[in-house]
């Protein structure tokens, strides 16, 4: 055994070769073979709207939090959405303490792209009076622990927690400029569409890994991520560098990703049942 | 197709730069290297490249590092980082005018002036942007009114050689049909760029 382990960290990246010219990866999946998903809602109590998914190992918690706030000036008939990611150094060895590194970033960044992309929650309902008063939802999704697909996982929390999410009434007097929130949660949030996202990392041109780990992705080169609204429209691609793909593969992975979309919309919905 | 104009040799003081412009979103990109880089950032077996986008007006925020993390993956996979091992390159973006184009000119730009510094590097690249109207019509490089009256914007880079796709860039929900013909029409532009 550990001369297996002693394999692993010395030479990695013909270890992990081995496993993948036999058309598995460490973790006894093939190529195309997703881990098990978890999703639970209403997680955390003191949140206005929460989930946590677990993909295989990937930990994921999102926390909705409302605020009231003084819409836009350029926009003053909608509300705020802001999706925040936070890595923190307990997740992965990679992870250090301090200002949010590139992937916190680019993830936040693709979060808030995929929000307004897909329209997953129209704004002109978080306001609460035009010019004067809105909500402002800030979403906070933490990573526990990293073993690869930040995206997938972090996504579907973000949008199980906002279909999770309930803001109290709001009353304004106009004239005494008052505003009185009631201490019951009563109006549930209403979620336009609920996107799903699909990662297939690139290990070469022919050799395609679907939702990959942490291992996978350091061993690979590049990922895209694929975004369905729902089962024919195409929210956001994103593939930033790596392995070059032709148009069959596109191809491919969408419909990888179609059925990807059934599956975890068959998850969130059994979650919401219980 | 629109008005591309390239410039070589811009800047006097670095190794290599360029000035990119489509229509009116203009770009200067600046390489220096390789060169010296912190012992934090040396890699033993290749070269480490630092990019940063500077916009027109404002500090960089959370959008421009996003460009630069497109950027230097793009870039990462077309250099032959392996012929010089513990160098940097150092790769600076100016935003100098802004149409709404600025991915695919950044990219375009960046790779005018790796070329123009004679870094070694495996393909070119060329980027192109196209955005999908409501009446599902694909524009290739739009001008900035018509990418606001969008509901898709699309960016690719094809590599230089066998013309497959390195990166794609994507804002706005569309028909996964659209998605291949966008290539398609994208593919023919990237050839003359």
């Amino acid at each position: 055994m550990t001369a297996l382990n002693a394999w692993k960290v010395i030479e990695p990246d013909s270890f992990y070769r081995s496993f993948i010219e036999k058309q598995q990866r460490p973790d006894e999946r093939k190529w195309l073979e997703a881990r098990p998903v978890t999703l639970k809602v209403s997680s955390i109590t003191t949140a206005d709207g929460s989930a946590t998914v677990r993909l295989g190992n990937t930990t994921v918690v999102c926390g909705v939090k409302a605020e009231i706030s003084v819409p836009d000036l350029r926009e003053p008939n909608k509300g705020f959405i802001i999706p925040n990611i936070e890595l923190h150094p307990c997740c992965s060895p990679t992870v250090k303490t301090g200002p949010p590194g590139e992937k916190a970033m680019v993830t936040s960044q693709f979060l808030a792209k995929v929000i307004e992309s897909c329209n997953v929650i129209d704004k002109k309902t978080l306001c609460i009076v035009p010019n004067k008063l809105s909500w402002c939802l800030y979403c906070d999704v933490i990573c526990l622990d990293y073993d690869g697909n930040l995206g997938d996982a972090s996504l579907l929390a973000l949008v199980a927690a906002l279909q999770d999410t309930t803001l109290p009434k709001v009353e304004f007097d106009e004239e005494t400029e008052k505003i009185v929130v009631e201490n019951e949660k009563t109006e549930k949030l209403k979620v336009l569409s609920r996107p799903i996202s699909t990662t297939i990392t690139l290990y070469s041109s022919d050799i395609h890994l679907l939702d990959p780990t942490a291992e996978d992705e350091s061993e690979g080169n590049g990922e895209i991520t694929l975004v369905l609204k729902d089962s024919n429209t195409l929210g956001l691609t994103h593939k930033s560098g790596g392995q070059m793909v032709t148009p069959d593969n596109l191809q491919k992975f969408m419909d990888l990703a179609k059925k990807r979309v059934k599956e975890l919309t068959k998850i969130m919905n059994k979650a919401f049942k219980t | 197709m629109a008005q591309h104009k390239g410039e070589l040799n811009f800047l006097s003081r670095s190794d290599g730069s360029a000035l990119y412009s489509i229509d009116d979103t203009v770009i200067l990109a600046s390489v220096h290297g390789p060169s010296d880089v912190k012992v934090s950032n040396r890699k033993h077996d290749g070269l480490h490249l630092d990019v940063c986008f500077s916009p027109r007006t404002g500090s960089s925020n959370i959008g421009e590092k996003t460009i630069e993390a497109i950027i230097t993956h793009t870039i990462k996979q077309c250099l032959l980082a392996h012929l010089h091992p513990r160098a940097g390159v150092t790769l600076t973006i100016q935003e100098m005018q802004s149409g709404g184009l600025d991915l695919s000119v950044s990219i375009n730009a960046s790779c005018l002036a790796l070329l123009d510094a004679g870094i070694q590097m495996s393909t070119t690249f060329a980027a192109v942007t196209c955005c999908l109207t409501s009446d599902d019509v694909c524009i290739v490089e739009p001008s900035e009114i018509e990418l606001k009256e969008s509901k898709a914007v699309l960016t690719y880079v094809f590599d230089g050689t066998k013309m497959d796709v390195i990166t794609t860039h994507q804002e706005g929900a569309f028909d996964c049909k659209q998605l291949l013909k966008c290539l398609a029409k994208c593919k023919t532009v990237a050839k003359d760029v």
